[in-house]
C-alpha cells in the first residue's frame, strides 16, 4: 500500500495497538529537531 | 538475551563510537541478534562492524519531506502517514529483549518508547510521556555529559558501560576493508599523512588560509611522506584550492566507510573534531586532533593509545606545523598549545578506558606541569564516584594528588567547594526527611503544601550552589536527574508516592556522594600538607571502608 493512497481507516487499521499519542509526539519532536538544524 | 535494538540517530561519528559497544554485546551474548537503528544519511558507518545483524534505516528527510514543503496541517497529516508506514514496514515493532538508546535526544526517547521491549536503557518516556531514564550510567550521561560537567569518560567507554559490556569492547574488530575498483589505491611502499580539513561547523576547524599554510609547510617538512586529503564531494573545490603539489585528493572519491583502506595506509591523520577521528581510532592509525570550538576531546576525541590532541592557546598559522612535526618526531610541543596524549588505562574488571593526559610543554619542561590540580582532583574523584555508584565497582587508582593545595588561590577554591559540599549534605538530609514526611502526611493537605514548599526551597538553594560552585555542580545535576527523570505511573496516587520516593532516594544518594567526596578531599589535602606517604594511599581501600 502506498502512503499517498492510505485512507484514514487504513491508517487506523495499520496502527492497531500502537500508542497514537506517542506517535504524534514523535512526529512533533522530529519536526522540532529538523527545525533547529 | 536474544533480540537487542540499539538506537543511534546521531551522525557518522556517534555511530562509530557505538560500534565497540555492539561488539561487546555480541561477545557477551553470542547468540543474540543485534539491530542498529540509524538515520539513512549515516547508515554507511554501520557497515563497518561485522557484529551488526540488521541495520534499520530511518529516512528522516523522506518522512518529513511533505511537511517541510508547505508546513500546513494537510502536509503534516501526510508526513504522519509516512511515519506510520515506516514504523510498520521498516521498524516493524517486534518485541525486543533490550532496547538501548544511545542518542539522548527528545525524538529518540519517544522512538525508544514506541518499540515494545522487556528492558530499556538510555532516554525513554514514562507512562505519562515525560522524559525518563532508569539505568545509572544513562543517568550519569544525562547529568554530566549533557550538562558539560567534569566527565573524563570517553563516550566509547560510557556507551559500553550503559550496555554493561565494557570488558568485551577492546581491541575493536572491523569487517573486511572495502575495496573500490577504478579508484585511487594506496601503494605499499609509500608513506602517507592523511589530512581532513572539513568539519560539521566552521568553528570546529581552521580557516582555509591557515590550512593552506599548514599543508604547504607540512609537505616541505615531511618530504618522504605524501599528503592525502579526505573529504566529501562538496569539499572538493576547497581542497583543490589548498592542496600542495604531489598531494593526493580523495575528496568525493569514496563513500564514508570506503575511506578505511586509505586511513589504514596513513601513518598519521591530522584532523579537527570530525567522524575521521573515530574512523582513524577504529583503524588504529595515529591521530593528531586539532581540537577547536569548545569540543570536549575527553569525550569525543581520539580513542586508543598515544594519539595527540592539540588545543591552541595563542597559536598562529605557523605554530601548527611546528607542533604537528614535533609530535611526529616525539618531541615536546610549544606552550602555544595545550597538548594531550591519549592513554588506555586498565580497570579492575580487565576492561580498558581511554583518558587524556596533559603533556608538559617545551618551555615548561622541568618546571610546573601546567595542570590545574584542583580541577584534576575533582575530575578523577568524580570518575571514582561514578564507577562506584553506577557499576558498584571500586577502581584501584591513587587518590588524586593536590600537590600545590597550599597555594592561596587553590586554598580558596577548595574551601569554597568544601563549604558548598557541607551545605549540600544538609540539603540531602533535609530533602530525605521532607520526602518521607510527604508520604506520611499524604492525607493532610496543609502539611503537604508546606512540605512541597520546603522541597522547592531546597531546590532553589541547590540552584544557588549550582551557579556559584563549579566543582559541586556534578553532584547537584546528578541528584536532580535521578529525582526528576523517573518512570512514573499515570495513576495520580501511585504517581505521588513514586515521586516522593524518588525525592527521598535522590537526596539520600546526594548525602552519600558528598560523604565520599569529602573523604577523598580530606585525604588528599592531608597528604598534600604532610607530603607524607598518604598521597599514595589507594582510593580502593578508602571506598571499601565506605
Amino acid at each position: 500500500m502506498k502512503t499517498k493512497d492510505a485512507t484514514k481507516n487504513e491508517l487506523e487499521e495499520m496502527l492497531g495497538s500502537i500508542d497514537k499519542t506517542l506517535l504524534l509526539k514523535l512526529l512533533d519532536a522530529l519536526i522540532e529537531e529538523q527545525d533547529s538544524k | 538475551m536474544k533480540d537487542i535494538l540499539i538506537v543511534q540517530l546521531a551522525r557518522f561519528g556517534d555511530i562509530l563510537q557505538t560500534l565497540p559497544t555492539i561488539q561487546g554485546l555480541k561477545r557477551k551474548y553470542p547468540d543474540c541478534e543485534i539491530s542498529l537503528l540509524v538515520r539513512s544519511t549515516f547508515a554507511e558507518a554501520a557497515k563497518l562492524s561485522p557484529f551488526v545483524d540488521r541495520v534499520i534505516e530511518m529516512p528522516t528527510k523522506d518522512i518529513l519531506g511533505p511537511y517541510f514543503e508547505s508546513r500546513t496541517q494537510d502536509s503534516k497529516a501526510r508526513t504522519l502517514a509516512k511515519l506510520i508506514q515506516w514504523t510498520m514496514t521498516d521498524l516493524k515493532l517486534k518485541k525486543y529483549d533490550l532496547v538501548i538508546n544511545l542518542t539522548y535526544s527528545k525524538a529518540s526517547s519517544l522512538l525508544t518508547q514506541l518499540v515494545p521491549a522487556k528492558e530499556r536503557r538510555g532516554f525513554f518516556r514514562s507512562r505519562d510521556y515525560e522524559l525518563a531514564v532508569k539505568d545509572p550510567w544513562s543517568q550519569y550521561f544525562a547529568a554530566q555529559v549533557l550538562n558539560k560537567n567534569l566527565n573524563i569518560l570517553h563516550l566509547n567507554d560510557l556507551f559500553a558501560r550503559v550496555a554493561g559490556v565494557e570488558d568485551c569492547c577492546y581491541p575493536i574488530q572491523l569487517g573486511a576493508t572495502p575495496v573500490v575498483r577504478n579508484k585511487p589505491a594506496p601503494q605499499r611502499e609509500k608513506k602517507y599523512i592523511g589530512i581532513q580539513t572539513g568539519a560539521s561547523s566552521q568553528s570546529k576547524t581552521l580557516d582555509l588560509a591557515t590550512w593552506k599554510a599548514v599543508c604547504e609547510e607540512l609537505a616541505a617538512s615531511c618530504p618522504n611522506h605524501h599528503l592525502v586529503f579526505f573529504g566529501s564531494s562538496t569539499e572538493k573545490d576547497l581542497i583543490n584550492s589548498i592542496i600542495p603539489k604531489n598531494a593526493i585528493s580523495l575528496a568525493g572519491e569514496f563513500r564514508f566507510q570506503e575511506n578505511l583502506r586509505w586511513v589504514r595506509a596513513c601513518e598519521w591523520i591530522v584532523t579537527p573534531d570530525t567522524a575521521m577521528v573515530h574512523l582513524a581510532s577504529l583503524a588504529e592509525t595515529k591521530i593528531i586532533n586539532i581540537s577547536l570550538g569548545g569540543v570536549r576531546a575527553q569525550e569525543t576525541g581520539p580513542y586508543g593509545d598515544d594519539h595527540s590532541v592539540l588545543v591552541p592557546k595563542s597559536a598562529r598559522s605557523g605554530d601548527y606545523v611546528d607542533a604537528i612535526v614535533a609530535i611526529m618526531q616525539g618531541k615536546r610541543v610549544s606552550s602555544k598549545f595545550t597538548h594531550y596524549k591519549t592513554v588506555l588505562r586498565k580497570c579492575t574488571n580487565d576492561s580498558v578506558r581511554c583518558e587524556l593526559v596533559i603533556q608538559v610543554s617545551r618551555q615548561a619542561a622541568g618546571r610546573d606541569s601546567g595542570v590545574d590540580e584542583i580541577r584534576n582532583f575533582f575530575e578523577q574523584s568524580y570518575y571514582l564516584l561514578s564507577e562506584f555508584r553506577c557499576s558498584g565497582r571500586v577502581e584501584d587508582i591513587p587518590i588524586p594528588e593536590l600537590r600545590d593545595s597550599t597555594e592561596k588561590n587553590n586554598v580558596e577554591r577548595l574551601l569554597h567547594t568544601f563549604d558548598a559540599m557541607c551545605a549540600l549534605k544538609k540539603i540531602g538530609k533535609m530533602g530525605q526527611q521532607f520526602a518521607v514526611d510527604l508520604i506520611l502526611h499524604s492525607n493532610d493537605l496543609r502539611s503537604m503544601r508546606k512540605l512541597s514548599k520546603d522541597l522547592e526551597e531546597l531546590d532553589r538553594l541547590m540552584g544557588d550552589l549550582h551557579a556559584s560552585c563549579e566543582f559541586a555542580r556534578p553532584l547537584i545535576d546528578w541528584a536532580r536527574t535521578t529525582r526528576d527523570l523517573i518512570d512514573c505511573s499515570s495513576d495520580a496516587k501511585t504517581r505521588f508516592e513514586e515521586l516522593a520516593m524518588a525525592h527521598e532516594a535522590a537526596y539520600r544518594e546526594l548525602e552519600q556522594n558528598v560523604d565520599i567526596l569529602e573523604q577523598l578531599l580530606q585525604t588528599a589535602v592531608k597528604a598534600a600538607q604532610n607530603k607524607s606517604a598518604g598521597s599514595s594511599k589507594k582510593a580502593r581501600r578508602m571506598l571499601d571502608a565506605e
